[in-house]
């Protein structure tokens, strides 16, 4: 259905090049990946398969900070201007920072499990993200149920500030609770990872993947205007 | 002005007592099941339960509140009144303060006597207390005014009370058994600097945002 709605967005040359791109590099990432010498899956001197999951982790890890932060910038603007497209903007970004937001949580404790044998070890870092992802869904409930568009976009834009001072707790989280948690894998000594240059295509191509996602909810946004408000 | 305003919340509230009266009831009621389902209770659990527990009476007590106001539609007569929205903000956050506060007076012996405590209250504990009720009054009255203009408010409040106030809810726990078990301060100064840093910038984000808020 959804589809069927925003049919056009591949008429714009532009979005058409982001779509490709983001495409072509998302699969030339899990070639790599895979591809890829048993260094990188190489845990206490065994093939671990699980470990492939760090070159999307990270990268993953990476696009929800930069959603939540722009989310919260967006919200900031939107309060300051009152313009729609600020919270266009900020409403895509809230969108993907979530959904990147649940595949942290997804992803690392796949990590967690080749790492410690738990999938859930109350990890200082996917704690504080999981507070954030539900900071979120009282985002969307208010977006869904609180009432007028002109209301509850100031309202979720409130929120969306207030919830950017988990962003720093998140990076912090590492050392600040360090005898509170299970530790986070870079804050041990045993980050020797391979692969630098394969790490950082993913990081890339999840940043075009990013990018093209934004790109397709705003034209999706700025399409149903008109049934939002 | 703040004055006035602060006495009319209370005079409101004492006239029926039915919001203080449901959230010491709720408290009570869970305080007897915790009590009574889990054996071998230490310290730090009745510690949890209690900052638990109060949480929750507590977004029972502001979605009270809040709904006076919407069943009277007495805020936007208050709002046309030629009074600062920030001092509204303040009167409110005050008054829920003080609520919570005689609440818990009034829970805590309650608390002792089902858990067979001996716990000595300390000032740190005391201030740590105050701190909390203050960060719950102020953040719950910012949610609190967000979901007036909503028809599902039973449902927003603890969705967005309870993950904004996990942060406060570890700190809060932690420090406190920190004090209570004579550790040494540097390891939990960290979670008294979040209690207090983050009472003070809701408050100030309130006072900033309560009208952009509140109005229709």
């Amino acid at each position: 259905m959804t589809s069927l709605k925003n049919k056009g967005f591949l008429n714009n040359s532009f979005n058409k090049l982001t779509f490709w791109i983001a495409i072509s590099f998302a699969f030339i990432n899990v070639i790599l990946i895979i591809t890829s010498s048993s260094s990188l899956i190489n845990l206490y001197g065994q093939e671990n398969y699980a470990r492939w999951i760090f070159y999307y982790h990270v990268p993953i890890a990476w696009n929800a900070g930069v959603c939540f932060i722009l989310a919260g910038l967006n919200s900031f603007l939107y309060l300051k201007t009152k313009k729609t497209r600020y919270d266009f903007r900020a409403l895509s970004f809230a969108e993907l920072g979530t959904l990147f937001g649940i595949l942290i949580l997804i992803t690392g404790s796949f990590w967690a499990k080749s790492e410690w044998g738990v999938y859930w070890s109350w990890e200082a870092r996917l704690t504080t993200t999981l507070i954030l992802v539900l900071i979120y869904f009282g985002y969307f409930m208010i977006q869904k149920y609180g009432g007028a568009y002109e209301k509850t976009s100031i309202n979720r834009s409130y929120i969306s500030l207030m919830s950017t001072i988990m962003i720093p707790i998140i990076y912090y989280s590492v050392q600040f609770f360090k005898d509170e948690f299970q530790s986070h894998p870079s804050n041990g000594s045993y980050f020797v990872y391979g692969g630098l240059q394969i790490f950082f295509f993913s990081l890339l191509s999840f940043s075009l993947l990013l990018i093209f996602l934004h790109n397709y909810r705003m034209f999706h946004l700025n399409k149903n205007k008109e049934s939002l408000k | 002005m703040l004055n006035n305003l602060i006495i009319k919340e209370l005079k409101l509230e004492f006239r029926t007592k039915e919001t203080m009266l449901s959230m010491f009831l709720l408290g009570i009621i869970l305080t007897f099941l915790f009590s009574i389902t889990i054996e071998n209770i230490n310290q730090e659990f009745v510690i949890v339960y209690f900052w638990i527990i109060i949480f929750m009476i507590s977004s029972l007590g502001l979605y009270r509140s809040y709904q006076n106001e919407k069943n009277l539609d007495s805020f936007n007569m208050m709002l046309s009144s030629p009074v600062d929205p920030s001092i509204i903000f303040i009167s409110k956050v005050i008054s829920f303060f003080i609520q919570i506060l005689i609440v818990q007076i009034f829970l805590f012996p309650i608390f002792i006597l089902f858990f067979k405590l001996n716990f000595n209250l300390s000032y740190g504990v005391l201030f740590l207390t105050l701190a909390t009720n203050w960060y719950i009054s102020s953040l719950g009255n910012i949610i609190g005014g967000i979901t007036l203009r909503s028809n599902r408010n039973e449902m927003i409040i603890p969705i967005l009370l309870f993950p904004l106030s996990a942060p406060i809810l570890l700190a809060i726990i932690r420090a406190t058994e920190g004090i209570v078990n004579h550790y040494s301060f540097y390891d939990f100064s960290n979670w008294i600097f979040i209690i207090i840093t983050s009472s003070i910038v809701v408050f100030i984000l309130g006072i900033w945002a309560y009208y952009d808020i509140i109005k229709e």
